[in-house]
């Protein structure tokens, strides 16, 4: 009898050992899954800089320093490093570079009326708006495996097994948060 | 955002299923009376009572499966308003703020989307699975709603299908209007005053009771999940401000048309949309909670996370929305900041009118084309004023400058202006 208890007992750790890893795994995957979401929300932004470049050159040609710098900018981030903190650095230049590009525009009222351009601008803000959201969906699976690997009878078995860490997309300063809103009023 | 979802599954299979047990008791016994009445000469029918109690329960539960099975899975019509779907190329920008809140709420949702061609401005999500969902707008809608403000009204809709509301609301849809045909055969049956009369009457307070037992419980829930959607949607996009801008819109808008047809809409369909169609005060048979509670908790949250949602919440009603799981992980999180740029008025009007504009010269045939066009409107308000004048409609100036047109049948003394919000004497 006691030894069908002592059988019980290991039978109901094997199995809770298994819940436990399974329930990392799911996590793990999701912040994988996460991630590639983000490149492939990157990988959009790149391949439409080239267009938007395109379409303004025409008119901003007294912005040759900025539309340098947009395109500099994105040749540097779409060499996809493994590192996520360098890549969001990178991005974050290219955001900063877009934003400026688009304020400039402002200025220029034949380009603001261009059908053109209005679609590439909805097409580019919708994308930062991807981008965005994918980084803090990332953001939100990275935190919630962190939390489960380092609760109690988790680390046991996350230290017998090999489960990878991941570090969070962070923005530097404040002002890299503000998005630029167009107002048509 | 799971444990919210796995509570209000609980809780709407607890409502379901209660539901369905009143039902299939109160109609079990009726299918044994039928049952009875059919095997009257059989000899040991006092023996074989639980017998045919029980089988009478099956017939009732087997009629709310098929039921079931029978679910409609499409949009429904307001009225006599259209519903169409769209396409991706005209209406780019939804089908953008659609993608984006599926990546936000990692689901990878695509639901289907329809206008529904309405001057009413509102809308609502269906659809029994999430895969198979719709997300219906109207007209007005989208004319009159920013980029941000749009994306409040998309995330809060999607929301709805991501907590499985819209699954609920069609369940108990369906639960709900074969209850209440019961409920009028057996009235019709009671007032036909014929053999069974008595019978019939008993039936329908049972039937009626449990309708109103479930009516009530199912509006409680309903209401809460409003709440709920509105912290997901502020959580997926982190900008409450643009919901509840969305909803401050809708309500300005839906106070002018107070000549809308309601007929057709009944109350479970009202519970569906975004603001209620019928409007009630904040009781326990309103489907939706006051619009402006929901904006007051908006507007007063000062991170965009589920913690700050439910200590709004709380303030504002002094109950739970959220359980506290889901409360552990959230918290401090940044609101977008959003700065705003000021376009000149000429270059807005330009792209307002149609976009592609040349030249210089084209803006300002477009600029006098808008002059003539105010010109028009002026003329036409001037006519409009006399035709009111004529029916008897009182104007009064307010000190906004807004002009208030109060039709015969007004019978209050005192009148709000909508804009800011002065009394005025008629």
């Amino acid at each position: 009898m006691p030894i069908l208890i002592v059988l019980a007992l290991i039978v109901l750790v094997i199995f809770a050992i298994i819940g436990i890893y399974n329930g990392l795994v799911v996590l793990k995957n999701q912040v994988k899954n996460a991630y590639s979401q983000i490149e492939v929300q990157l990988k959009r932004r790149h391949d439409l800089i080239p267009n938007l470049v395109e379409t303004v050159k025409g008119y901003m040609t007294h912005e040759r320093e900025t539309l340098e710098k947009v395109i500099n900018a994105r040749n540097i981030a779409s060499k996809i490093s493994p590192d996520a903190k360098l890549q969001s650095a990178n991005e974050n230049v290219l955001s900063g570079a877009l934003k400026s590009l688009f304020a400039l525009s402002e200025n220029y009222p034949d380009l603001k009326a261009n059908q053109n351009f209005l679609a590439l601008q909805e097409e580019l803000t919708s994308t930062e708006n991807r981008i965005a959201f994918a980084r803090q969906f990332y953001n939100d699976s990275v935190m919630k495996y962190n939390t489960k690997k380092e609760v109690f009878p988790n680390n046991m078995i996350v230290s017998m097994f090999n489960f990878e860490s991941f570090s969070m997309f962070e923005i530097e300063n404040s002002e890299e948060r503000e998005n630029v809103k167009v107002n048509f009023n | 955002m799971w444990e919210v979802i796995r509570k209000n599954k609980i809780k709407s299979v607890i409502a379901l299923f209660s539901m369905t047990v009143w039902y299939s008791m109160v109609y079990g016994f009726i299918c044994m009376l039928i049952i009875l009445s059919v095997f009257k000469d059989s000899a040991n029918l006092a023996q074989n009572v639980n017998f045919f109690y029980a089988s009478g329960v099956l017939v009732a539960f087997l009629i709310f499966l098929i039921q079931f099975l029978m679910l409609k899975d499409k949009p429904y019509k307001v009225g006599s308003c259209i519903i169409y779907p769209i396409g991706k190329d005209r209406y780019k920008q939804l089908y953008n703020i659609v993608e984006e809140i599926a990546i936000a709420s990692g689901t990878g949702l695509s639901p289907q989307l329809y206008i529904l061609n309405s001057d009413i401005p509102n809308a609502y999500a269906c659809g029994f699975s999430a895969k198979k969902s719709c997300v219906v707008i109207s007209k007005k809608l989208l004319e009159i709603l920013s980029r941000d403000e749009l994306q409040g009204v998309i995330a809060h809709e999607m929301s709805h299908i991501i907590n499985k509301d819209t699954t609920y609301l069609l369940c108990s849809g369906a639960l709900y209007s074969i209850s209440a045909a019961f409920s009028a055969s057996f009235l019709k049956g009671a007032k036909r005053g014929s053999r069974g009369a008595a019978g019939c009457l008993l039936l329908y307070c049972l039937s009626a009771f449990g309708q109103a037992i479930c009516f009530i419980l199912f509006m409680f829930i309903s209401r809460k999940r409003e709440y709920i959607a509105d912290a997901s949607a502020s959580v997926y996009t982190r900008y409450p401000k643009g919901l509840a801008d969305a909803l401050l819109k809708l309500e300005y808008e839906n106070d002018k048309d107070v000549f809308f047809d309601y007929d057709n809409s009944d109350s479970l369909l009202n519970a569906s949309f975004l603001i209620p169609f019928i409007k009630l005060e904040d009781s326990i048979f309103s489907t939706h909670p006051s619009t402006q509670n929901r904006i007051k908790v908006l507007l007063n949250m000062e991170t965009a996370d589920y913690r700050e949602y439910e200590k709004e919440f709380q303030r504002l009603n002094n109950q739970n929305l959220l359980p506290k799981s889901a409360l552990e992980n959230a918290k401090n999180i940044p609101i977008k900041n959003v700065k705003e740029v000021k376009i000149e008025p000429k270059i807005a009007l330009a792209c307002a009118l149609g976009g592609a504009v040349k030249d210089k010269e084209q803006v300002q045939t477009i600029k006098n084309n808008k002059e003539i066009l105010e010109q028009n409107i002026k003329k036409h308000r001037e006519v409009e004023d006399m035709v009111r004048d004529l029916a008897g409609y009182i104007a009064i100036d307010c000190e906004c400058g807004t002009k208030l047109k109060i039709p015969p049948v007004y019978k209050d003394k005192i009148v709000i202006c909508p804009h800011c919000k002065k009394k005025h004497v008629i």
